[in-house]
């Protein structure tokens, strides 16, 4: 029996649903969920490998989901830890592309020219900022793997809101400029992280769109922890069980856990 | 019997009062304004090292410095640097001299192109107005003078929007081609290019050549933006080398006794010039050295505050002190004021024996 813990925000709901879907494939493996969400989120902490609310008392705040209600979960009884979902520092580039051009792509109306070793630093420091905490980097046992935030969906360049996801509209306009970015930023990313001994879950192709955001088929009928409920088409950050389990797949073929035959 | 003309003067008039009895470290009344520098009204930096200083503590007390190439504040200060960013209104680098700053605007103007417009620095190009804000290079010529055209449309662009242009002399020396008399930041071959006695040759600029220099700067400027005034400031940093064939000291003397005299005469000269001394602050015998780095030519932390507290406060604005540094810690926690100062001249240092 593979143990996998898949700790996390809002977005291992997509995970737990896909999981739910598919587990009877995988008897090898168990998995402890534990998720939270809002401002309680923040308050839990890493302590050796114990992960969670490790104050005595819980805040008003708290809100936990799965991990048996438990209020923390000790890691070093997994083989695998999978941190979701990491907020995506991608999108910090997007300042940059807006009024920018880097060198080799078209001006579109830009003002500012940018070589493309700067535009790399900066990518740099980006994926270099989105290396989560040194406490979870250089563990040989459990594995860590990060899963940055999914890239919202492929219809919120139609909306004005929210406005957290603004930065994406903007990269969106150019989604050629968009992609070559993506693939420097992962290969930075991915150079950090293996520096960490850090596993990346990298968005798979199949749930791209064509403007690089994600597929609309993979966020409807998403569902909001925090809430309770589906989302609806106005939702533009969740994704819904068809992609947990895109994600779970590619996961578990990159640790080594395919499907029971 | 007139009484002589030195009595009953103000305690500043008298090194005893206005030096010798002053506390260490304690500035003196040493500035008084020409004109009011207004928060809101838009400032443009150029210069040397020491003009970096005052453009973060300007920019820091809420004047409005402005950038007319800005990297988002997203991205830290230290990395900004390495790239040219906020060190100046613009990407131009270091202006040392005052015939690059001359030149510069002549060629925003376009009625100059300098020669020897791009250097070579292994297999990629530089600018060579410009030689450091792109430490890795660029790809080809072609590419080197399209950032080059928009960067001067963008200097143009600041220039005629500019209220109060800030300028520090640095330098007399400098490099030009002998041919086109082209000017250049750095010696060629210092950062790129390479130094041909035949094509380039050392110039010292003498107070005559500074002084046209900085009437042809006011001149130009005055034509784009006809209101604009000008505070004017001399380095206090030292040379890190001559090629004057002096001792180093006796260079740096000269430089800068070139320089305040330029100053001194356009402070005179022009009712929109003021001059701020923060030369003679941190130079001061009262500060027994305090403002200089253990390497006796960089400024300290301490001095450029002490410099920037004495220009708010002549200029009625309480300064921030520790209080403001502590505003800026989250984003260069990490940097301290010396390693943010971007100075080719500390290149020459580490090729010095």
């Amino acid at each position: 029996m593979t143990r996998i813990a898949i700790v996390g925000n809002s977005h291992v709901a997509a995970l737990k649903m896909g999981w739910d879907l598919i587990e009877k494939d995988y008897p090898h493996l168990d998995i402890v969920f534990f998720a939270s969400v809002g401002k309680a989120a923040h308050d839990r902490v890493l302590k050796g490998k114990v992960f969670g609310f490790l104050n005595p008392e819980p805040s008003k705040h708290e809100i936990i989901f799965g991990n048996h209600s438990e209020r923390s979960i000790n890691l070093a009884e997994f083989n695998h830890v999978l941190r979701v979902a990491e907020p995506k520092k991608e999108s910090l580039l997007s300042v940059v592309l807006e009024n920018t051009v880097v060198d080799g792509w078209p001006k579109d109306g830009r003002e500012h020219h940018m070589s493309q070793s700067t535009f790399e630093a900066l990518v740099d420091f980006a994926a270099k900022k989105q290396l989560i905490s040194p406490d979870w980097c250089n563990w040989t046992s459990p594995k860590v793997t990060s899963c940055p935030a999914p890239y919202p969906d492929e219809r919120c360049v139609n909306h004005e809101r929210p406005t957290r996801i603004a930065r994406w509209r903007v990269l969106a306009k150019r989604p050629a400029e968009m992609l070559w970015l993506r693939e420097m930023y992962i290969d930075k990313h991915r150079a950090w992280a293996e520096k960490h001994n850090i596993g990346l879950l990298i968005q798979p192709e199949e749930t791209i769109a064509e403007n690089g955001l994600t597929k609309k088929s993979y966020s409807e009928g998403s569902f909001r922890m925090d809430t309770n409920k589906m989302e609806t088409s106005e939702e533009h950050i969740h994704m819904n069980a068809e992609f947990g389990i895109v994600m779970l797949k590619k996961y578990f073929k990159q640790i080594d856990c395919a499907a029971a035959k | 019997m007139s009484n002589s003309p030195y009595q009953d003067l103000d305690p500043r008039a008298y090194w005893r009062t206005g030096v010798s009895q002053r506390s260490p470290l304690e500035p003196g009344d040493l500035y008084h304004p020409k004109f009011p520098m207004r928060k809101r009204k838009p400032i443009v930096t150029i210069g040397s090292c020491f003009a970096q200083h005052i453009g973060r503590n300007l920019r820091l007390a809420g004047f409005n410095v402005m950038d007319g190439e800005p990297l988002h504040k997203d991205f830290p200060d230290e990395l900004a640097a390495k790239y040219g960013y906020r060190l100046f209104s613009a990407r131009y680098a270091n202006v040392y001299t005052a015939r690059q700053f001359r030149q510069l605007l002549d060629e925003a103007d376009g009625t100059h192109i300098p020669s020897d417009r791009v250097w070579k620095m292994g297999e990629r190009f530089v600018d060579a107005q410009r030689p450091g804000v792109e430490p890795d290079g660029l790809p080809d010529e072609e590419t080197v003078l399209a950032h080059r055209e928009a960067h001067l449309r963008v200097v143009k662009d600041l220039f005629t929007n500019a209220s109060t242009v800030v300028f520090t002399f640095g330098l007399t020396e400098a490099w030009q081609c002998k041919e086109s008399g082209t000017v250049f930041p750095t010696a060629p071959g210092t950062i790129a290019g390479t130094f041909d006695p035949e094509r380039y040759e050392f110039v010292n600029f003498n107070m005559i050549s500074v002084f046209k220099d900085f009437q042809a700067i006011r001149r130009k400027i005055m034509e784009w933006a006809p209101g604009v005034k000008f505070l004017i400031t001399v380095s206090p940093v030292p040379l890190t080398a001559t090629a004057s064939g002096q001792h180093v000291e006796v260079a740096s003397s000269y430089s800068k006794s070139v320089l305040r005299a330029v100053c001194g005469l356009a402070y005179e000269r022009f009712n929109n010039v003021d001059y701020f001394p923060s030369y003679e602050i941190i130079t001061s015998q009262n500060a027994r050295g305090a403002y200089y780095e253990p390497n006796m030519r960089s400024v300290s932390a301490k001095g450029v505050e002490t410099a920037m507290n004495l220009f708010m406060t002549a200029h009625g604005i309480t300064p921030k002190g520790a209080a403001s540094k502590a505003q800026a810690a989250p984003e260069r926690e990490e940097f301290d004021d010396e390693d943010l100062t971007v100075c080719e001249e500390s290149l020459l240092e580490a090729f010095a024996k």
